[in-house]
């Protein structure tokens, strides 16, 4: 036991959200903050925020957060007297929490014994098997195993069975294998993976329970002795082993599963003589629980826990590390949070992961609590987790705060990259996440909560307002329109048939039924027929598939009769309604495809209060010089080579992997779609590439 | 700073006259709209099915109408203010005259755009069409705009040369001229432009010619052939790829429709042409306080009938405000100041007959505006000076003259709205087509002619009972009076003039505003105030 020290200065060994999170507790106390920061996170908000920060160099997490010796140095250049690593990094790095002490810093966590007794799962689960608490089936593997002998650990653990690192977590590392044949493959992959995220190739294999449910219990301890529970939380669905959404408390739960699991957290927590903030995780399969493994930090989902105890739980930690001794724990927990990870991914595109500069990030509701990290301007880069921000909700019963949540996240504009938004608000208002038991395998149960998409009226109200802003835009432009506030924009006293249009594409043009929709609009007059239904002086249409020219094509076009469309002076929103006399009102924001461009594209960002869509309207003119330029497997997403499995001379036949790129952690195997011999391989291992940078050349066929 | 005060309108809309018009009105429109829908189609002819045709062939060879080429080749927020589009009407010449010509912004710069319609006769240029594209050139050389051409035309249409040889050369003349007077000419070539219309981008500054579309050369392969029993195809002649590597008549080589008119935007781009003079700081452009559509209601169907021009200026002006100048004088001539989108202009509306008062006020008012360079806006509505003894002794003659000389020698920028009669004098002492305005536009009910048909009618009348005596046979005499004022009638009516290209285009009345707003804005700048050199004051009258 450490003497008591009053925390004056903190250094917070992390980025993003959870650098933010620990500063507002900390700054809320009085502390001086320091932040360090990569260069790629050089504009980061919670750079902007700290009292003092420190660069650290370099772009990798290797180079920088993880790097143990350049956040030392940080600490102590800034006189600090305390460290908070978050989660993630180094947080779970017995060595490192040694080396912060030995330093002469308080350490804002676990001793180093109990983070290396539970760092290494195997010996972790034995330590906690000796506790009493159940395991999962499951087996070490050394480094050098022998393929037979890992085919027959592969037979007694059983399948489907998941390859694991050992020094992992956030899903990193893991591979879910449901036959011997691809075990193999599984277990190298996964100890790349496990040494270039944690430097640590080891790798065990632990019985795959698809359909069970992750719950895991909050645990804290004190030094004085005081080792208590703060609920559980439940984290069953997920995609590819990483957690989605999470609530506090489980729904839907035993009453003796869950002081099983509660008294099991304790327990295994106490094996350890636990100090600080810690997660026991279970898998719970009908009344059977099984202790999964526990992380000796905050986690992520450690909202939900605040949210239904009222505690800040950064708090407690600072608490615990400065000496004093914990409050007595509550014994109930008060209402229901729910908690989503708002990834910038593509939920209906195999949750391919979307960089690019985050244009607008806009939570302005008090429905919701949003912890993140980004702001606007900020770039979503390559190099670390997707997540954009977790958003939580609280309600005195479940059913509130999932209805607060989806809410919540609705009338959040997310401008610039792709997110799982929709996704996450599907899931909050399906019935199934209301009514059933949730499982790991929710995701894969519900696919449709990956198809959400505004309605057709809704859509096609979007696409006006849209259209009408671009014109708006554009009518700005022209003098003419811009000074003589009579002039629309693109009007005309000799209208074609079809009136004048623009084309919109984008997933939500095809929504409407094709590859690309146009917008019409033609002058009516007053008094004319066609004004009877009120529209003039504009009468709208919604065309398919025009091209970018625009033909005349007055008797494609279906005409809206009754809907107007009218678009504020600065040019940000736009009222359409519809012939039923439904009003939407709707914020729209442009944004240039090419900044500084003549007659470049825009994209379109449509929000109202329930629903959100994004229009590309097309350059005007086809890049002629882009034509021609050779084809070739090409690399999905910006991110690093790590593997290239081919020469120049291989030959190589369609659907064969080439390359290997790493990107958000994940590895994706860039593969030819055709027949041929490598001709050129344009990358090598450690080189970074941009999306859509072709890695492979293929040498000329014959003809 | 706002000129002028509001006009307090005492229009009812749901007065009997006021339906009756706006009924009239909305007739005349819906034959108009008709006869510009025949015209947007393409085709030229009256023959639907042969119009058709001539369109899918365009089509299956992937080219745009003219219409289509001109919304590709404008900003896509600008306004398109069409000109003559019904230029042709009542005459041999297809109607629209197989050309587009109109105002819009290219690049951020206000352009003249005039485009052939290859599915008209090839883009053959008869006679109407050679007016229009004279006229279009006129409005480029008088406002300062640069011209651009989309070129796609079979040259003369042959069976008409006679009436078009001699006047088509001033075609060319005036594209070098307009480069004379720093004013850029840029073609685009989309398919033939031979013969004569090989002048076309010979004359321009900037020549863009597409890529196995367009045809340029003085000979045709036959042509060829028999002048010098040379074999050669129209590629070597005069395809794009050769002017652009050979011949050195084209400076860009496009690859297809729309990569010419990106070009075309890039060289406009490039122009530096001086930015629009924007209206002063704090002007106020806001709309008229009343709709500008009850003009539809305001004007009169029958043109005998008077009504009120300050209905008119108040659903025309910023915020319906008018500065009156000498209200109380010459009453049946409106005279004063206003602002349009922000600009200034200076306003002279009939309310009635012209008498030597109102005459006098004109010349007056016309003076004033010249000394402060404000650009006049003439609200015609007139059946002519006032006739008889009183008048003629009063020295009417005199006083006409004074309005004429004015008007005549007037360097602003004049704009003409006809929207009743104009007959006789009237017309000339109120900028008819012959003093140069730089716009005019139409009503649908306007009449033009020299006097009434009534009036005409009855003259001839009482020259000939006159001329015959005992002898005049007044019943035999009458059916050829009713077919003469028949003629007048039918020769006066705005599609009669406006087929002739007397004025500009006719508008919907709703849309004046918008259309003498883009006519004003232009007409550019009219210079600065007081530098106008002549050597006297303004003369009091």
């Amino acid at each position: 036991m450490t003497t008591p020290a009053t925390i004056r200065r903190l250094l917070i060994a992390n980025r993003g959200e959870i650098a933010r999170r620990i500063m507002r507790t900390a700054k809320s106390r009085g502390i001086t903050c320091v932040a360090v920061y990569s260069e790629p996170d050089a504009d980061a908000l919670f750079v902007a925020e700290a009292d003092y920060a420190v660069a650290l160099g370099g772009s990798t997490s290797a180079e920088s957060y993880l790097n143990a010796a350049k956040v030392l140095a940080a600490a102590a250049a800034t006189g600090c007297d305390a460290l908070h690593p978050g989660y993630g990094f180094l947080s779970e790095n017995a060595s490192f929490a040694r080396a912060v002490t030995e330093a002469g810093l308080t350490w804002v966590g676990p001793t180093p014994e109990s983070i290396a007794a539970m760092a290494e799962k195997v010996p972790a689960k034995r330590l906690v098997a000796a506790a009493g608490v159940p395991l999962v089936p499951g087996a070490e593997l050394d480094a050098e195993l022998p393929v037979g002998e890992l085919i027959t650990i592969g037979e007694d653990v059983g399948y489907p069975l998941m390859v694991k690192a050992s020094a992992g977590g956030g899903g990193k590392g893991m591979r879910v294998v449901s036959t011997a044949d691809e075990l193999e493959a599984a277990v190298a992959a996964a100890r790349r993976e496990a040494a270039s995220a944690f430097g640590d190739p080891t790798v065990f294999l632990e019985r795959y329970l698809p359909d069970a449910r992750h719950i895991e219990v909050q645990v804290f301890g004190d030094r004085h002795g005081n080792v208590g529970h703060l609920f559980e939380r439940e984290c069953s669905i997920q995609r590819r082993h990483q957690k989605v959404v999470e609530e506090a408390p489980a729904a839907n739960l035993h009453a003796d599963v869950r002081d099983g699991l509660h008294r099991a957290a304790v327990a295994a927590a106490k094996a350890i003589d636990y100090v600080g903030a810690g997660t026991v995780e279970f898998l719970v399969d009908g009344t059977d629980y099984y202790f999964l493994e526990m992380n000796t930090r905050l986690q992520v989902e450690h909202p939900v826990t605040e949210e239904i105890t009222g505690l800040d739980l950064v708090g407690w930690q600072l608490d615990v590390a400065a000496g004093e001794p914990l409050p007595p724990f509550p014994t109930v927990p008060d209402g229901h949070a729910i908690e989503v990870r708002l990834y910038a991914e593509d939920a209906r595109n195999d949750d391919l992961p979307s960089t690019g500069r985050l244009a607008l990030v806009d939570f302005d509701d008090p429905r919701i609590r949003v912890d993140t990290g980004v702001a606007d301007g900020d770039t979503v880069s390559p190099y670390y987790d997707p997540m954009l921000a977790k958003v939580i909700a609280y309600g005195p019963t479940r059913t509130i705060a999932a209805a607060r949540l989806a809410a919540g996240l609705r009338s959040a504009r997310i401008h610039g990259v792709t997110t799982n938004r929709d996704m996450l608000v599907a899931i909050c208002e399906s019935p199934a996440f209301a009514s059933e038991v949730t499982t790991t395998a929710f995701l894969i149960e519900h696919p449709q909560v990956r198809e959400q998409w505004p309605d057709d009226q809704t859509l096609r109200a979007h696409a006006l307002a849209a259209a009408a802003v671009a014109w708006h835009r554009a009518g700005a432009d022209v003098a003419d329109v811009r000074d003589a506030g009579s002039v629309p924009p693109a009007w005309r006293n000799v209208a074609r048939p079809g009136g004048v249009s623009l084309v919109l594409a984008g997933e939500y043009a095809e929504r409407l039924g094709a590859e690309s929709i146009s917008i019409h609009r033609r002058g009516i007059r007053v008094g004319s027929a066609e004004a009877a239904a009120g529209t003039a002086p504009f009468q709208w249409g919604v065309a398919a598939a025009a091209e970018a020219t625009g033909t005349q094509a007055a008797d494609e076009v279906e005409w809206l009769m009754g809907t107007t469309v009218t678009v504020d002076a600065d040019g940000a929103a736009a009222t359409v309604v519809a012939d039923s006399g439904v009003r939407r009102d709707a914020r729209v924001a442009c944004y240039p495809t090419a900044p500084g461009a003549q007659d470049g594209g825009l994209v379109i960002w449509v929000d109202d209060p329930r629903e959100h869509s994004t229009w590309l309207l097309p350059a005007r003119f086809p890049d002629t010089d882009s034509a021609g330029v050779g084809g070739g497997p090409s690399a999905p997403v910006p991110g690093t080579i790590v593997a290239v499995l081919v020469a120049p001379g291989d030959e190589v036949s369609a659907g064969d992997p080439v390359v290997i790129l790493e990107a958000m952690k994940m590895e994706h195997r860039i593969s030819t779609d055709s027949d041929g011999v490598v001709g050129e391989v344009l990358v090598a291992v450690g080189d970074s590439v941009d999306a859509h940078q072709v890695v492979v050349r293929l040498a000329a066929g014959e003809d | 700073m706002t000129v002028g005060r509001p006009i307090r309108s005492s229009i009812d809309p749901n007065d009997a006259t006021f339906l009756a018009n706006e009924e009239a009105m909305l007739v005349a429109l819906a034959e108009i709209d008709a006869l510009l829908a025949q015209v947007v189609g393409g085709g030229g002819s009256t023959d639907a099915a042969k119009n058709a045709r001539s369109v899918a062939r365009l089509r299956s060879r992937g080219k745009l109408l003219p219409r289509e080429r001109i919304d590709l080749l404008l900003d896509p927020g600008s306004p398109f203010l069409e000109l003559s589009p019904l230029a042709g009407w009542g005459t041999d010449d297809p109607l629209g005259a197989g050309m587009v010509t109109g105002i819009g912004t290219v690049s951020g710069v206000r352009c003249m755009v005039v485009a052939n319609d290859p599915t008209v006769k090839g883009g053959a240029q008869g006679p109407s069409s050679v007016t229009k594209g004279l006229r279009a050139m006129d409005i480029a050389a008088q406002n300062r705009l640069p011209l651009i051409n989309l070129t796609e035309s079979g040259g003369a249409d042959l069976p008409k040369q006679a009436e078009i040889f001699v006047p088509g050369g001033a075609s060319f003349r005036n594209l070098t001229q307009l480069s004379a007077a720093g004013i850029p000419t840029i073609t685009l070539v989309f398919g033939s432009s031979t013969a004569g219309g090989a002048y076309v981008p010979g004359m321009s500054d900037y020549v863009v010619m597409q890529r196995d579309a367009a045809k340029v050369f003085l000979g045709g392969p036959p042509l060829v052939k028999m002048a010098i029993d040379e074999d050669a195809d129209e590629e070597t002649l005069g395809g794009a790829e050769m002017h652009a590597r050979t011949s050195g008549l084209a400076d860009y080589l496009a690859e297809d429709e729309a990569d010419a008119i990106r070009i075309g935007r890039g060289i406009v781009a490039h122009l530096n042409w001086p930015q629009d003079r924007l209206p002063a700081p704090g002007s106020m452009s806001d709309p008229p306080r009343y709709d500008p559509a009850q003009l539809r209601g305001i004007a009169s169907a029958d043109i005998r009938i008077p009504f009120e021009a300050r209905e008119v200026i108040a659903r025309i002006v910023d915020g319906s405000r008018f500065e009156e100048f000498k209200p109380l004088y010459g009453t049946t001539l409106v005279t004063g100041w206003a602002t349009l989108a922000g600009r200034p202009v200076g306003i002279l509306a009939n309310n009635g007959i012209l008498f030597s008062e109102e005459a006098q006020k004109g010349a007056q008012f016309i003076q004033l505006c010249n000394r402060t360079r404000t650009p006049l806006l003439f609200l015609q509505n007139i059946t002519g000076f006032m006739v008889g003894t009183k008048y003629e002794q009063g020295g009417i003659i005199k006083d006409g003259a004074k309005l004429i000389n004015a008007v005549s020698n007037s360097t602003v920028p004049h704009l003409t709205l006809m929207m009743g009669a104009s007959y006789g004098a009237g017309n000339y002492g109120m900028s008819g087509r012959a003093y140069d305005p730089r716009f005019v536009f139409t009503w649908p009910n306007h009449r033009i002619a020299v006097m009434g048909p009534k009036q005409l009618a009855g003259v001839l009348t009482i020259v000939a009972r006159q001329k015959a005596g005992e002898a005049f046979d007044e019943a035999a005499f009458a059916p050829l009076r009713d077919a003469f004022e028949s003629q007048v009638e039918s020769q006066s009516t705005a599609l009669f003039a406006t087929g002739r290209m007397w004025d500009d285009g006719i508008i919907d009345p709703a849309d004046s505003r918008t259309v003498l707003a883009l006519a004003l804005a232009a007409c550019g700048d009219p210079g600065e105030p007081n530098s106008d050199p002549a050597g006297f004051g303004v003369f009091r009258m």
